[in-house]
């Protein structure tokens, strides 16, 4: 036949919920005959994505049935890296190899060197690596990086609480936004396209939520807000300093913030005076000055200042800048402080922090058991130590072989080898590691450099759980039951952990006691029951109607009910989360600046280190080598994490974002006319990272000066679909670490372009 | 421009139903989620290289709009393109154009069809639509193996030579005509949506009957911010857009 006929039999959907990101969009699956799945559309079930979906969960079959899906598991018998050197082995094989290793680097003391990186971070399956590592004796968990990284920190620091911080964003009239792209994939795609939707309804009484975005480069979200800010790249949080100076001068600040310690002038342990947050920002974020760094004109800092205090209900929200991952420790202290000034950290004001749902916890006495982390060990990680995610740091001390060896490295659900940028420092790191493992679904970048691939079951086919979604003001917990049989030969990484606990030794096994990962879940759920508050959500929930002070109607009998609503694709959650609930300063109240620093030692000759202040752009290579800045953008329609676009995704490209297989470089059209560039030209795109082949798209989004790629293409595994098509644009961008927290940060790079 | 062309009034038998869209701009972020619903759905083949437009085919394209400014005043949106089930006199552009009667207009419905094994490839209809909403099969459809499990078997898959279009998902119009006969009631113009309406998370498309005057598609596409695409040809699409935006607004007499 040429053309194939689709078989035959009965539609049906079946409800669960999406976990191929952290957002809890409820879906409802289309089975055929309950054996195929065809289709994936949005379920109501989720006042979250009510009925929406991205592009990703939308092509969830086209993952499942996809030909680069690993069958079983596989090891490298030659050259780590060889795609001709994996031999099918049984699970048997897989797991006993593993396990022996583990056991025995557990039974030489030597469990600190195991290392595991997890795609996941708010799912119980995050939960489990965290048991089973501490058991191990191993504090080398990392999660892969996100923005909501920098949060941990900086809430630490000035309120007592690790985040991550969480927003009414339906509550708020007119939100100042400094790079939070939330068009282009910011927080979560589809409940974001739902709350934009609130936020341009018209609705008698209440006007339409107005949005200013600040950023360096025309986004879709910056083109959809009603004023853009252009600022020069990497300068937004100056630009909130300077608010917070008008604010300040003007008085139109909440009054309780004088009760903020470190607001005012204060006095330190050791007696000493020492200025507070409101002389400082008086002092040195001037409208004037602040307009020299960032570029905006002095008097539109002064208007929008204006336009924040007019605002009944206003909200800064922050992303890392538009470039994805955490950002810098001082610059979101900056974003935080203008939330306080406003009043948002009181309780019903619109900011707090996502609780986290967990009720796996470590027995007592495994901390002290653990080794120092390798970042740590080594002298590569921030002020705050282990407390950070700082997964390049952990890197950083691999690849230079500092502190200790790192025997075995297992990655779950990640592709760092191809997604993190600085590819030039993984590869570096990976080379140094004794033993790769890539527990994946797909053939990607990382399994084709891993020595042992156990292969995973994808979603569709497999248990799993959202813990929290950061972001959101209140305690929320979702269930992803499979609705149908696994394709292949593949094991639950769930499954895979609680197998090899049982195998290492007895800390292991008293840690994870649990058979099957589908009875960890279901000690969560009964750990909620138990509980008994809160309630499951139905296609009637409106979450914008959530107070702290108001609670939900228990809705579930007990825990069989709860799971059983759980399994359809139902939330459950609480009332939102009143931020006092969560401050643990000595006053209880916020405060400005950061004690963690000033326990370090740091700011006592420079004070404006404890508090937030604005770094200016350090960047590799001179101005004159690379007279250009690039930036790495992200958009919801194209994936650059563990999942790559899918076929049908791939038809959504914009011809200036690929041609054939040529990648391109947005080029500002009078920066392109200095070089002597027109439009499809092929260059060579040079930094200090490595240099790549593009072709020039002209594009007025891109500021004078900066060069822009977008991020997600470029692979160079998976199939003839997805293979070296597209600019690989995590070859050309640096990554800083933030002293404080050690977290790599992602901002511009040193570029220059060649004619090719 | 005016609401008055969903009447029954331009050559076709009288009748209730007019599916139509409204496509709303300023909502419209860009995620693409319609397209990979609508492509999931209908069964749309995909090729290796995607990035020739003019050979790839795509039921729902999206189409970029740029405000034509310098930076910083520079803006762009995104258009997305379904078929525009064109409701002109007698005809629209491609079924007037059909030698062998490939392509229909279903005066019940208003929806414009196509019969796949009719199609002899001539493309007349391809150059008739000046919206370029009909794509060719220009090779035979292939699916890597396994990933024919995922063909929805309510849509046929189409073979090289033939002509494909956006349907407005009319299979699902069928099964919930289907539903309502069964239920006893009258199948004529029964609600049903979309793949692309279903998954658009901001809500940016609205569908339904244009003629019933309760509806929201129908007070939609009279709102002071609709507009049609070059409404100068005359063809009457039954796909509406909006916008607040005066630039937005003054690109759509210059085509797609």
């Amino acid at each position: 036949s040429w053309r194939p006929s689709p078989k035959r039999g009965h539609r049906a959907g079946v409800g669960t919920l999406c976990t191929m990101c952290g957002s809890a969009c409820s879906v409802e699956v289309d089975l055929v005959d309950r054996q195929r799945a065809i289709y994936v559309r949005g379920s109501s079930l989720s006042p979250l994505n009510k009925g929406g979906l991205c592009a990703l969960g939308a092509s969830a079959v086209q993952f499942l049935y996809s030909p680069y899906r690993v069958r079983q598991p596989l090891r490298q018998t030659k050259k780590r890296g060889d795609r001709t050197g994996f031999k099918a082995i049984s699970w048997k094989e897989a797991i006993g190899e593993l396990g022996a290793r583990l056991k025995k680097l557990y039974e030489e003391g030597k469990g600190h060197q195991v290392a595991c990186l997890s795609g996941q971070r708010y799912t119980s399956l995050y939960e489990l690596w965290s048991l089973f590592c501490g058991a191990l004796g191993s504090s080398n968990l990392f999660a892969m990086p996100r923005e909501t990284d920098g949060h941990s920190a900086v809430s630490q620091a000035l309120f007592g609480h690790e985040g991550p911080f969480a927003f009414r964003l339906y509550r708020a009239t007119g939100i100042l936004n400094f790079g939070a792209e939330w068009a282009d994939g910011w927080s979560s795609c589809a409940p974001m396209g739902r709350m934009y939707e609130e936020w341009v309804r018209e609705v008698p009484g209440k006007g339409r939520t107005e949005i200013v975005h600040v950023s360096s480069r025309l986004s879709m979200s910056a083109s959809k807000s009603n004023e853009w800010i252009p600022v020069k790249p990497g300068t937004e949080a100056a630009l909130a300093l300077g608010i917070a100076h008008v604010l300040i001068r003007e008085n139109r600040v909440f009054r309780g913030v004088e009760e903020y310690e470190g607001y005012l002038n204060w006095i330190d342990s050791s007696g000493e005076t020492r200025q507070g947050f409101r002389d400082y920002v008086l002092k040195e974020y001037s409208p004037d000055r602040v307009s020299g760094i960032t570029g905006a004109p002095a008097a539109k800092i002064e208007e929008l200042a204006r336009w924040v205090a007019s605002q009944p209900s206003p909200l800064v929200v922050w992303g890392s800048e538009g470039f994805g991952g955490p950002g810098f420790f001082h610059h979101e202290m900056a974003y935080v402080a203008l939330n306080m000034l406003l009043g948002n950290f009181e309780d019903k004001g619109l900011c707090t922090f996502t609780p986290v749902t967990n009720s796996l916890k470590a027995a007592q006495g495994e901390e002290s058991l653990a080794e120092e982390r390798l970042d740590v060990a080594a002298g590569t990680s921030g002020l705050v130590g282990a407390r950070s995610n700082s997964i390049y740091a952990f890197f950083e001390a691999l690849a230079q072989g500092k502190g200790y060896p790192v025997d075995v490295l297992l990655v779950c659900e990640a592709n760092p080898i191809y997604s993190m940028a600085d590819a030039a420092l993984v590869r570096d790191a990976w080379s140094k590691a004794g033993f790769t493992v890539a527990m994946t679904g797909f053939m990607d970048e990382t399994a084709l450099e891993a020595d042992l691939i156990l292969p995973t079951p994808v979603m569709l086919e497999r248990w799993d759980d959202v813990t929290a979604v950061p972001g959101l003001p209140f305690a929320l917990y979702g269930l992803s039951a499979p609705v149908i049989n696994p394709l292949y030969d593949v094991k639950h990484p769930g499954d895979v952990v609680l197998q090899l606990a049982a195998m290492v030794g007895d800390e292991t096994r008293r840690a994870l006691p649990w058979k099957k990962y589908e009875d960890v879940l279901k000690a969560q759920v009964k750990f909620i029951a138990d509980q008994g508050i809160g309630a499951v959500s139905d296609d009637k929930t409106d979450f914008s109607h959530l107070e702290p002070d108001k609670t939900p109607k228990k809705n579930y009998r007990n825990a069989a009910d709860l799971l059983k609503k759980l399994k359809k694709g139902s939330l459950w959650y609480a009332p939102v989360a009143s931020t006092s609930q969560f401050v643990k300063t000595e006053t209880g109240k916020p405060r400005f600046f950061a004690s963690v620093l000033e326990n370090a030692g740091m700011g006592l000759e420079k004070p404006e280190l404890l508090m937030p202040h604005f770094l200016a752009l350090q960047s590799s290579g001179s101005e004159q080598e690379y007279p250009l800045l690039l930036v790495a953008y992200g958009v919801s329609y194209i994936s650059s994490g563990y999942f790559p676009n899918s076929p049908l995704m791939m038809k959504n490209l914009w011809d200036f974002e690929l041609k054939g297989n040529d990648g391109f470089i947005g080029v500002n059209p009078a920066t392109a006319k200095e070089l002597g560039l027109a439009e499809g030209m092929s260059v060579v795109v040079e930094t200090p990272q490595g240099k790549a082949r593009a072709r020039v798209h002209l594009s007025p989004a891109v500021s004078p000066g900066l060069i822009a790629a977008v991020k997600g293409l470029g692979h160079w595994a998976y199939d003839e679909y997805l293979a070296d098509k597209g600019l690989r644009v995590t070859e050309l961008t640096e990554v800083q670490l933030d002293p404080v927290t050690a977290l790599g940060v992602e901002r511009v790079t040193r570029a220059k372009l060649v004619r090719a | 421009m005016s609401g008055k062309q969903h009447n029954g009034e331009h050559g076709h038998g009288k009748g209730s139903v007019r599916y139509g869209m409204v496509i709303d701009l300023d909502k419209c972020t860009g995620c693409m989620a319609c397209a990979v619903a609508c492509h999931q759905e209908n069964n749309v083949s995909f090729l290796p290289d995607e990035t020739d437009k003019t050979r790839n085919i795509a039921w729902m394209r999206m189409y970029y709009l740029e405000n034509g400014r310098d930076y910083p005043e520079y803006r762009f949106a995104y258009l997305p393109r379904p078929c525009f089930h064109c409701d002109s006199p007698h005809h629209t552009p491609c079924t007037f154009v059909c030698p062998v009667n490939a392509t229909q207009r279903d005066e019940r419905t208003g929806i414009v069809n196509m019969i796949y094994p009719r199609c002899i490839g001539c493309r007349y209809c391809m150059v008739a639509c000046p919206y370029h909403a009909r794509c060719f099969n220009w090779w035979d459809p292939r699916w890597p193996e396994p990933m024919e499990e995922m063909l929805n078997p309510e849509v046929s898959t189409r073979m090289r030579g033939v002509i494909e279009k956006c349907t407005f998902c009319h299979h699902r119009l069928n099964r919930a005509r289907d539903k309502a006969r069964i239920e006893g009631r009258d199948p004529d113009g029964v609600e049903y949506t979309p793949a692309c309406v279903e998954a658009c998370p901001t809500g940016a498309i609205v569908f339904g009957n244009l003629m019933d005057p309760e509806s929201e598609v129908a007070r939609l596409s009279k709102d002071p911010r609709a507009f049609q695409i070059s409404a100068k040809l005359k063809t009457y699409p039954k796909v509406y857009y909006l916008s607040s935006q005066p630039w937005v607004r003054k690109l759509s007499d210059k085509g797609l």
